[in-house]
């Protein structure tokens, strides 16, 4: 009796907590953000009458002055003015433009004068969208304090629970922004995702004069203009480029390699580059057309970033990261001299600030009077066959010296040679082997080859990939050495067959043997692939690395090989490799081309050229118009770049390396190799130690480059010839004026 | 072959290449895989409107007149303007002032005395303006028992021959162009595509009912999406959308598709998940007959020759100059600058040829005149500029072939992968080698044929010997070998009293080295598995695979059948029936070394004999060891057959199962680690 109701009883209680737990579950409500679900009245917009006096000075009180330049701040909405005595210009925070000229919403006029735009997501929704919003529509609790040249604000968004502060100083030339990591607090859902501070100083209407420029490429500028389509996209970089690497669609999109962004307005200009917290910035400029008729330049910091979690196979939401990046933000605008307002005075401003924080060293002597020829040497690569996979010999060890001993008694004086596929299964099987290629010639003949290198005053580089990985490699492990996205994912490519090891793998790879084996070839120096390219965060579970992390790791691989070799080439040109490399690759000459864009120019060459040798990405062998390659390396100061080889590259055409590579052989290609080495150094010799001290467009399709000694070189790439005072180019040609 | 190819191309078209980002387009070749090219095409200036006149919106239509003058049709604008080929604008049709009311004009042509014709689609009519815009005439909807109700006159595009025949696109009028004289009189449809049998349809539209017939909809013919026509020659081309076959075709003005038919002028491609199918829009012809056709679902430019050999690619989908959003309209000027109308953009490209794409242009051109040897000078630079464009290649091999350097015509023809001008070329060097050293060869000839004689009878005096020995004394393996091609059955006998497995395993070895040995030294013109395209797991699974099975299944059917036999002895004779494989692939292999194409009969009997002998082999197997008739082996052998296929299907269901299994549990492990780490 006992034991049958103990079973009722039993019964009744798991059938009770089922029924319990289908309730629960039908009724299941996933927790709302406290103060989100819009029951809490959103705060009334910064009234019309405020925002619209914001284009006067006179509702902005003096905060700092330090002679040339003073600084405004107007206390409701914190918009920002500065007003540079040597120019004459007063920069402010709020766009100053008509609303019927500015076209667009009454959202997008209040977030041309809102001095902040701010995106964060609710992390209790279950997809985190990015929420956009800014500092006049929703207006923060704002409350200030003067620090040592400039002020302090703070800001409280009440309703979305986020707080921050940022410093606003002015030094002799400059206004720094300031974001300390340690101010933000978040107290709801709602997560800050990033802001984008001074959105709007220096933004130009179609009816004034000048240019924005953002470092697309090698730079591009985009002119203020009343003749423009309504555009779809903006301009909006990761500096260091995107972390998109393996997901890449068919869209070719060049690198911001500098955190650096500028504008040119009716005669005056600031380049502003970011010093702190680079790694997560981007640089946004949204050409007019873009939702508004207003051009805009600014930088965006990041502290969160949005990934794809999987959900279940094939099937991925979106989410953001739940810890905050505790990285501070620091921007710098140097408001420039009338004289050096352009581009070119951007450039030297930035250089300055490069060499005097170090981070550009000089690599290239005052008085260097050669343009090395950069040559890369495609040696082997394996190609598949249905018994064995077939190791083509490309070139040979043996017949690169001869290569190389025939330029140099044809008069080819100076080179920078890279050796690609060189090791032991070839080109393309990532991560690289260190062992060189027996049926090139071996390590006997490779060390025979970097030796008569050295003794001639070559310097030869052994091109190295160890931050791709392809799945049937055997040399890495694929669940614990390579990068991870948030979601503990491998990062891999569609197929899944490509990978990228985490880089502190690597380093340890590298340090534990591989970097004296490299050594062991004599080589001049070592050529990192992909490291100046790319720039990743890194999930791993065992070495979790941020961007900054990522990087650091490779730095320290380079300086390794460097301490051992004597050199380091990359591929690439961010900014982070500029005080550690002696050889960039692969530097665009010219920008992605956006439509919005209206010129390329050679801003990355302005602050490179004299200190780092550096050769473009498409080598003159492969490129469609041998003439207008030519007239760019004259342009852009940059090396002359050819890929060759011994054999034809019919023998590799069943290989993937035939995309890159169609024709090359050494004796189609020496005799050009040979003429315009001669015919670059004979005109340009004698710039290559110097800095570029100008550039600037003459007319259609006619540029000037101008050397710290005074040489000028123009360009004509245009099919008329160019007159202008006391000079003539033929059409398709350049003069070089001493 | 190509289909390896493209999966290489693709496997890699993304990865490496994706950094480094050369200035490179592509180009198609015959067998459909692709070829990096130099970029064909920069843009020299882009064509937008000014601030003054407003910018285009949704433009469709764009015409470039005799002299050199850029006619758009603004369609969302309600307008037509006329540029001259630097953008400057020079009038606009459909103005207020002007009172034509045009909606939505949607086409626009311009004759050589600068009359404009509008197709003003949204007013239904047609609009004939005087060079000033003066409106001459208008025609609305022609009348005729003969046109379709179902279509009231739309006029997309239209063109205007010499005669002043009006050749006109209606909407999605399937039944062709409309022709319409001067007087507004319909004249007839011209050039209708047809639909192609389909068998899925057939099937599907033979059993459905009435209702689920409905629901499928009604599968109509392509319609021509846009007519050019080409002045010179009076030919008329057609841009037909959606359709992956024929999407470009050439009429005369019978009507009758004087393009190469059966091809493909657009691509399909599935990337990363992603499928792309072809809709071209638009063809522009230029003054040499090359054919520029664009496609809007890629976004890319395709040149086609007058043979229809795909010439280069460019463009794509990108927000960045030299890419596209909308490609819906292309057309050449005088100069040879092609000009591309960007719907979504709202802005005309004008793109020069590069270096590489004129010398392509100029080579095809002679090419396609049949002046090989004019056209060998443009195409040796090609080739120096890229190894790898196979036109090329034919182009240098077809001259040399002309000036009789056959040889050298030869390795031309291989690297331009042209098999049948490969052999054409061989025949010729084959000649040629033969008339200058015929005594040698002969006597060369006549050694081995005596040679092989000579060891066939050594080798049958042999397998007498054996005969009368006694079984399974000296060398069983080797002696059965020889029996199994002089005296079956004996050999099959013997081979079911002592069965052994080491002579299979050498054996199927043995076929496969003949497969591979076919596989790397079949000559070019007769090879169509080559090793560097071959995969290995296929290669040798086709073989293994249905021996395996066979003589799985042949055990089983004989077991039930009253057979007398054992697995180990059907296996052991199976393999021994593989002897005449073997010796006939490596026959055909030195074969196809001193045949020709022309003589493709030999080389596809002595496949057929090989087989044909495999089979009485088995036949004879079954039929000895078991003691059949012969009513009774062909009845099993059937049999063993359809008991193979269904080993088959079960072991492939069987994998299919096993593989969802390991998925479940690599995804739970999966599943596992994220959330637990």
């Amino acid at each position: 009796m006992l034991r049958r109701s103990w079973r009722i009883g039993v019964w009744v209680l798991v059938l009770g907590l089922c029924a319990f737990g289908i309730y629960k579950m039908e009724h299941y409500q996933i927790e709302r953000n406290v103060l989100g679900d819009g029951k809490a009245p959103d705060p009334a917009p910064v009234a019309k009458e405020i925002v619209d006096k914001l284009s006067d000075i006179d509702s902005y009180r003096e905060v700092a002055d330090r002679g040339r330049l003073t600084l405004y701040f107007e206390p409701i909405t914190s918009s920002i003015a500065i007003r540079d005595r040597s120019t004459g210009a007063l920069w402010m925070s709020a766009a100053q433009i008509s609303d019927e000229a500015l076209g667009g919403s009454e959202l997008l006029k209040n977030s041309v004068r809102a001095p902040l735009n701010l995106t964060y997501a609710d992390y209790s929704r279950p997809v985190h969208d990015p929420l956009i919003t800014n500092s006049i529509t929703l207006p923060p609790k704002i409350e200030s304090e003067p620090v040592e040249g400039g002020i302090r604000v703070h800001y409280d968004f009440e309703k979305l629970g986020i707080s921050f502060a940022i410093e606003y100083t002015i030094g002799d030339d400059r206004l720094e922004v300031y974001v300390p990591a340690s101010s933000i607090r978040e107290k709801t859902s709602n997560l800050l995702v990033s802001l984008e501070v001074l959105p709007n100083l220096g933004s130009g209407t179609d009816r004034d004069q000048g240019y924005m420029f953002y470092p697309d490429g090698s730079g591009a500028i985009s002119y203020f203009k009343e003749t423009h389509p309504a555009y779809k996209d903006r301009y909006s970089a990761t500096v260091f480029g995107s972390e998109e690497v393996l997901k890449r669609t068919g869209q070719r999109t060049e690198n911001a390699y500098l955190p650096v962004f500028g504008a040119n307005k009716n005669g005056s200009g600031f380049v502003a580059y970011a010093t702190e917290g680079e790694y997560e910035t981007k640089i946004n400029y949204s050409p007019s057309g873009y939702t508004v008729n207003l051009n805009r330049v600014s930088g965006e910091f990041f502290y969160r970033r949005f990934y794809d979690a999987a959900i279940r196979r094939g099937e991925f939401s979106q989410r953001v990261e739940r810890n905050l990046m505790p990285v501070d933000h620091r921007l710098r605008y140097v408001f420039l001299s009338k004289d050096q307002s352009d581009y070119a005075g951007m450039a030297g401003a930035y250089r300055a600030y490069l060499l005097s924080s170090g981070k550009l060293q000089s690599r290239i002597a005052q008085g260097e009077q050669q343009i090395p020829a950069a040559v890369d040497l495609f040696m082997g690569i394996k190609e598949d066959s249905v018994l064995r996979k077939q190791f083509l010999n490309v070139t040979t060890f043996a017949q690169a010296r001869t290569f190389l001993e025939e330029m140099k008694a044809e008069g080819v004086g100076a080179m920078s040679v890279v050796l690609r596929g060189w090791m032991k299964d070839g080109e393309g099987d990532y991560p690289d082997s260190d062992e060189a290629a027996g049926s090139l010639g071996g390590r006997s003949k490779l060390t025979a080859l970097t030796r008569y290198a050295k003794d001639s005053g070559i310097d030869l580089f052994l091109n190295f990939n160890n931050v791709d990985a392809f799945g049937k490699n055997l040399g890495f492990r694929k669940n614990l050495d390579v990068m991870k996205s948030p979601s503990k994912l491998a990062l891999e490519d569609y197929y899944g067959s490509w990978y990228l090891l985490n880089a502190e793998r690597a380093r340890q790879k590298f340090a534990g043997g591989q970097s004296k084996r490299l050594a062991g070839y004599g080589a001049a120096g070592i050529d990192f692939e992909e490291m100046g390219e790319i720039a990743l965060a890194d999930a791993n579970e065992y070495h979790p690395l941020t961007r900054e992390g990522t990087v650091d790791k490779w730095l320290e691989i380079m300086r390794d090989s460097r301490e051992q070799n004597g050199k380091v080439a990359v591929r690439g040109g961010n900014a982070y490799v500029l005080g550690t490399a002696d050889r960039l690759s692969d530097i665009p000459l010219g920008d992605t081309g956006y439509v919005y864009s209206d010129e390329a120019v050679p801003f990355f060459q302005m602050v490179v050229h004299g200190h780092i040798p550096y050769s473009g990405d498409i080598p003159m062998n492969t490129h469609y118009d041998a003439k207008e390659l030519f007239l760019k390396w004259v342009e852009y100061g940059s090396m002359p770049y050819y890929e060759l080889t011994y054999d034809s590259p019919e023998k590799f055409r069943y290989t993937f390396y035939s995309d890159d590579l169609f024709s090359s052989t050494f004796a189609q290609w020496s005799p050009v190799l040979v003429q315009q080495y001669k015919e670059l150094n004979e005109q340009l010799g004698h710039t290559w130690g110097q800095e570029i001290a100008g550039h600037r467009v003459l007319s259609r399709d006619v540029y000037e480059t101008a050397y710290a000694d005074g040489t000028k070189v123009v360009v004509n790439y245009a099919s008329v010839p160019y007159k202008g005072a006391g000079i003539e180019v033929p059409p398709r040609d350049y003069r070089v004026l001493r | 072959m190509a289909l390896a190819l493209m999966a290489v191309a693709s496997l890699f078209a993304g990865s490496v290449a994706a950094y480094a980002v050369p200035a490179t387009g592509y180009a198609i070749a015959p067998e459909g895989y692709h070829i990096a090219v130099p970029l064909g095409y920069s843009v020299e200036r882009v064509l937008t409107g000014d601030s003054e006149h407003g910018m285009f919106k949704n433009p469709e239509d764009l015409f470039i007149d005799a002299h050199d003058q850029v006619y758009v049709a603004d369609t969302a604008n309600n307008r037509v303007v006329k540029m001259d080929r630097y953008g400057k604008i020079l009038q606009v049709f459909g103005t207020k002032d002007d009172k034509l009311n045009l909606m939505e004009p949607r086409g626009v042509f311009v004759e050589d005395d600068g009359d404009v014709y509008i197709a003003d689609t949204g007013n239904n009519r047609i609009v004939h303006l005087g060079p000033d815009g003066a409106l001459v005439e208008q025609f609305g909807a022609p009348e005729s028992d003969l046109i379709d109700k179902d279509f009231p006159f739309m006029p997309t595009k239209l063109v205007l021959d010499r005669n002043g025949y009006m050749y006109v696109t209606n909407g999605s009028d399937y039944h062709g162009l409309m022709v319409i004289d001067g007087h507004n009189e319909f004249q007839g449809y011209i050039a209708p595509n047809k639909l192609k049998f389909n068998v899925k349809d057939y099937i599907l539209r033979k059993y459905a009912t009435k209702a689920q017939r409905e629901a499928l909809g009604k599968v109509v013919p392509p319609n021509h999406r846009n007519v050019t026509i080409d002045q010179k020659n009076g030919f008329l081309y057609t841009a037909i959308e959606n359709t992956r076959l024929d999407e470009i075709k050439r009429f005369n003005l019978l009507g009758i598709n004087t393009y190469p038919v059966d091809k493909q002028y657009g691509e399909f491609n599935v990337r990363r998940g992603v499928t792309t199918s072809p809709n071209v829009v638009d063809v522009a012809i230029d003054k040499d007959g090359i054919v520029t056709a664009v496609d809007s679902n890629h976004r890319k430019i395709y040149q086609f020759d007058q043979e229809g050999n795909n010439l280069l690619v460019f463009g794509g989908n990108g927000d960045q100059t030299g890419f596209f959003q909308e490609p819906v309209s292309v057309a050449n000027d005088s100069e040879g600058l092609l000009y591309v109308l960007d719907r979504a953009r709202g802005e005309v490209q004008a793109f020069r040829a590069n270096h590489f794409a004129t010398l392509v242009h100029k080579g095809s051109q002679l090419f396609s005149d049949g002046r090989y040897e004019e056209a060998l000078e443009p195409w040796r630079q090609v080739v120096s500029i890229d190894s790898n464009y196979i036109l090329a290649h034919r182009g240098i091999g077809k001259a040399l072939y002309k000036q009789g350097e056959w040889k050298a015509a030869m390795a031309e023809f291989r690297l331009g992968e042209d098999m049948g001008n490969y052999s054409n070329a061989f025949r010729e060097y084959r000649h040629q080698l033969l008339r200058r050293d015929f005594g040698w060869i002969a006597l060369l000839v006549a050694a081995v044929v005596v040679g092989l004689y000579y060891a066939i009878v050594v080798l049958n005096g042999y397998a007498r010997k054996v005969l009368a020995a006694p079984a399974g004394s000296r060398h069983p393996s080797l002696q059965n070998g020889v029996l199994a091609v002089f005296a079956p059955r004996e050999a099959y006998y013997r081979i079911q009293s002592a069965p052994r497995y080491g002579p299979v395993v050498a054996l199927v070895l043995g076929m496969l080295a003949a497969r591979f040995i076919q596989i790397y030294y079949t000559s070019f013109h007769f090879n169509l598995t080559r090793p560097e395209f071959a995969d290995f797991f296929f290669e040798v699974s086709q073989l293994i695979v249905p021996f395996f099975l066979f003589a799985v299944s042949a055990w089983l059917i004989t077991s039930i059948m009253d057979g007398e036999s054992k697995f180990k002895q059907v296996l052991a004779a199976c393999a021994y029936a593989m002897i005449p494989y073997i010796v006939g692939t490596l026959i055909q292999t030195a074969l196809s070394n001193v045949l020709t194409r022309d003589e493709l009969a030999i080389y596809d009997m002595i496949g057929t004999l090989t087989f044909a002998w495999v089979a009485v082999s088995v036949f004879v197997l079954l039929m000895t060891m078991n003691d059949y008739s012969v009513a009774k082996t062909i009845w099993v052998i059937v049999l063993s057959v359809l008991t193979a296929v269904a080993l088959l299907l079960v072991g492939i269901l069987f994998y299919v199962l096993v593989q969802h299994v390991i998925d479940f549990f690599k995804e739970l492990f999966l599943e596992l680690y994220i959330r637990g780490f």
